[in-house]
């Protein structure tokens, strides 16, 4: 894979590939590859050196001068002074002479390779040894630089000055899984811990600067990987090389003197000072040494400081350098495009699929499953129609006139129980919990501390201690989080335990006007009358040997059933319940048709408690009345959330015949000009068969939500504009009649 | 290790897996977990993570405070009464996945 960089490695030695691509095509293309084995030979990177003005134009690594030249045939400057601590620099030394350039070097080694010296004199180079930059000269570029030797300091004109203060392994990709890289004293740098069964390393990565030795490391890297691999049979032997190889003796540079600014991380601009300042402040600490200064916060990610910020802070704490500690690494290695992360839509990459406890039978009976979250749920059954909108129509005409069944084993489920169980309820709901009675179920609201609503459902008092909560399917994983967080954080001393029993039950719903004669038929031993089982009661029993709860509960503004059962006994229980709802006119429901319903109903789900509305604008403020001491009464006051103008529920009825309500749609008074952010936006729409039209609930600017007056719905996504009516969200039933009896 | 560049002899099975998750509240551990101790006839384990096998049963510390009794035999997992001034017990069904 030509032009393709390795950015991250991860579990189970999946490595992240970014494509760069030249052709016209995408500008870049990601490839996730799992990797049995994986051989790290991903080099060195040079550090500069930190002297005084070591920002002015023309200054450079000595590896970058050397790429100009030997890949873009570009000589960047004519008058060189290479100022190096190590040999490597010395090639671009000759590099540039060979070129026609007038070179310097100053090497703060006293004595460097006679090997060296001997090509230097060859090539006429004029050599500094014990040597470094004191300072620049040039402002806009560089124009001499002052060379500190045991001699005095002679200043030498240029126009270009090739540093370089060694090379650090790039240890990147094989700390990403946590291998701590270890400090390796003979090259001055951190090498990759021990890495994992699987993977292995060569090169200039683990400390082999020498090519030959690399090249022979890379080829016995090779054969381990594939013997790894299972692959086995005769490698060619690695090639004889003479290279009069150039190996590292490294010797770190002292702490810069002079005037002017000499940089650690030119992308951050910090300097030495700023580290030394740091170290007088007490951030001491690498991870406190970035976060003061932003060290490494830049595009390269300190790839090229963060060496020499640890040496300086290491000699300001007279500490050696594992003990002043190295930096975390991440993914990605080099900077990606969102775009090639995001990607197009195919297939479902890494994520899981969740299932009820009654899917297999959902697809074998038809139902078009659609992804809510990570849960698959029917969408909707065909046999009720041809396509969505024929048959939520259809299933929830069904709903209203006789009965349905829907799955809801998505609901989050909690058992909440302790001696201040309901204390504890009474400061996490909006609305009271302590006096609910045993047996009894009511609806609640949680608020975030900022006062916004957090997410509703129901909880139920199975004893005194002891509760049973549901929440939303999306927030389910929210909900217990929050609820262990304040136990840990803000009451530890209730005596309270929650637990997630979400996958212990299967649960379904049964709505409709015949839901309690298909009740009674599935369960003749239970009593479901409505002396014994009112609206918002609960009932325990047990269904083949599997524990059983009914809660009544309605959703869909229908009398209606919440039915739990063991996870194993769910499917059972689904086609008993559907066997005795038959003779009654009963079949499953999909998602599609169960918001529709309470979008009839006015009830408020996701689209609504979206983030962004409190309690009072969402029409539930009278649940809390006087109550105080929850969790988000005091900022849900706020004069912002009581404003006149804040956005509140209402619906909405399309008032022109043949046309039609969109979720999304902008709304404007009559006379707005059809631009901008208007007054408020539609949430969610449904056809209304008991309506004959389109209704919807929207969120509307309290000043315009004026019960009767006319707002226009502009959807611009189609060019669309209908007028609707504003009226009550109940668009069904507002006395909740069907609910009781 | 498994094999997971090549998962074709990977299959998964799930059984029902009763347990019964017992937990002790802040401030009444020691009590609670002697209680318990004579209750189960074990010792309990010492660490988050520690397992203890006790006739048909593992008994996990799952978090400082919380235990979980599997039951590994029976079909029920042993379910001590708890003192709800110490604590409190609630029965699950988790699923349990294998492997091979």
């Amino acid at each position: 894979m030509p032009r393709t960089a390795a950015f991250g490695v991860y579990d189970g030695n999946v490595l992240g590939l970014v494509e760069r691509d030249q052709t016209g095509g995408a500008r870049q293309i990601l490839t996730m590859l799992r990797a049995r084995a994986i051989v790290f030979a991903t080099g060195a990177i040079e550090r500069p050196l930190v002297f005084s003005n070591n920002d002015r134009p023309g200054v450079m690594l000595a590896s970058a001068a050397r790429t100009y030249f030997n890949r873009f045939a570009v000589l960047p400057g004519r008058r060189a002074v290479v100022a190096t601590t190590n040999d490597s620099a010395w090639r671009t030394a000759f590099d540039l002479t060979v070129a026609g350039a007038e070179v310097t070097v100053a090497d703060l080694r006293p004595t460097p390779a006679p090997y060296l010296l001997a090509e230097a004199a060859r090539l006429g180079i004029a050599v500094h040894t014990g040597a470094r930059i004191a300072g620049l000269r040039g402002s806009h570029r560089v124009r001499s630089a002052r060379i500190a030797t045991a001699g005095g300091q002679p200043e030498i004109a240029c126009d270009l000055v090739c540093v370089s203060g060694g090379w650090s392994p790039t240890v990147h990709l094989t700390s990403h899984l946590g291998v701590r890289p270890t400090y390796c004293d003979n090259i001055d740098g951190f090498v990759p811990g021990a890495l994992p069964t699987g993977q292995f390393g060569a090169g200039a990565n683990t400390g082999q600067y020498a090519t030959a030795e690399a090249i022979e490391a890379g080829q016995r890297a090779g054969i381990e990987a594939a013997a790894f691999c299972g692959k086995s049979g005769r490698a060619p032997s690695p090639p004889k090389l003479d290279l009069r190889d150039m190996v590292s003796s490294p010797l770190r540079d002292p702490a810069p003197a002079g005037r002017g600014k000499a940089f650690v991380d030119l992308q951050m601009d910090v300097t030495a000072a700023d580290i030394a300042l740091a170290h007088r402040e007490g951030y001491e600490s690498v991870e406190h040494l970035k976060r003061y200064t932003t060290l490494g916060m830049g595009t390269d990610q300190g790839k090229t400081s963060n060496f020499a910020a640890l040496a300086a802070m290491a000699a300001l704490r007279n500490a050696t350098i594992p003990d002043t500690g190295t930096t975390t690494f991440r993914p990605p290695y080099t900077p990606i495009a969102i775009g090639a992360l995001a990607g197009r839509a195919t297939g479902h990459h890494f994520k899981p699929f969740r299932r009820t406890p009654i899917h297999d039978w959902h697809e074998a009976n038809g139902a078009e499953m659609l992804e809510v979250g990570l849960w698959m749920r029917p969408w909707f059954y065909r046999a009720s129609g041809r396509d969505v909108n024929e048959a939520y129509v259809v299933e929830m005409r069904m709903v209203r006139e006789a009965a349905g069944l829907m799955d809801i084993s998505t609901l989050g489920k909690i058992d909440v129980q302790g001696p201040d169980a309901a204390t504890f309820l009474d400061r996490v709901y909006a609305n009271g919990f302590a006096k609910l009675p045993v047996g009894r179920a009511r609806y609640g609201v949680m608020l975030r501390d900022d006062g916004i609503v957090f997410d509703d459902g129901t909880t139920t008092r199975l004893a005194d201690q002891r509760f049973f909560m549901t929440t939303s399917t999306a927030r389910a994983a929210d909900v217990l989080s929050r609820l262990e967080f304040l136990l840990d954080t803000a009451w530890p001393e209730l005596r309270v335990a929650v637990t997630s029993v979400s996958d212990e039950w299967a649960a379904m719903s049964v709505a409709g006007p015949k839901s309690r004669d298909i009740l009674a038929t599935a369960f003749p031993d239970l009593d479901v009358s409505n002396e014994a089982l009112p609206h918002m009661g609960c009932l325990e029993a047990t269904f083949e040997g599997r524990a059983l709860r009914i809660i009544r509960l309605s959703y869909s503004g229908e009398r209606a059933y919440e039915v739990y059962v063991g996870t194993t006994a769910g499917e059972k229980t689904w086609t008993r319940l559907l066997e005795a709802g038959a003779p009654f006119g009963a079949k499953p429901y999909g998602v599609e048709a169960l918001g529709a319903l309470r979008v009839e109903k006015g009830h408020v789900a996701g689209p609504e408690i979206d983030g962004r509305t409190t309690l009072d604008d969402l029409g539930l403020g009278r649940m809390v009345g006087k109550r105080a001491g929850f969790v988000g009464d005091v900022l849900r006051r706020r004069p912002a959330f009581l404003a006149p103008d804040r956005q509140r529920l209402v619906g909405l009825e399309c008032a022109e015949t043949g046309k039609r309500l969109r979720g999304g749609a902008i709304l404007f008074l009559p006379n707005d000009k059809i631009e901008g952010h208007g007054r408020g936006r539609v949430t969610s729409i449904s056809f209304s068969p008991e309506l004959d039209r389109y209704v919807g609930l929207a969120l509307l600017a309290g000043d315009a939500a004026v019960e009767g007056s006319e707002v226009v719905a502009a959807y611009p996504m189609k060019a669309e504009t209908v007028r609707a009516r504003i009226v009550s969200p109940v668009f069904l039933d507002p006395k909740g009649e069907r609910l009781h009896g | 290790m498994a094999d997971l560049a090549t998962p074709t002899d990977f299959s998964l099975s799930v059984s029902d897996c009763p347990l019964v998750q017992i937990e002790s509240w802040d401030g009444t551990l020691e009590k609670f977990e002697a209680s318990l101790s004579q209750a189960l006839g074990t010792p309990l384990p010492a660490l988050v993570g520690e397992t203890v096998r006790h006739a048909a049963s593992l008994i996990v510390r799952v978090a400082p405070r919380r235990f979980w009794l599997i039951s590994t035999g029976a079909s029920q997992a042993p379910s001590p009464v708890v003192d709800p001034e110490m604590g409190c017990s609630a029965p699950s069904a988790k699923a349990a996945c294998g492997s091979r």
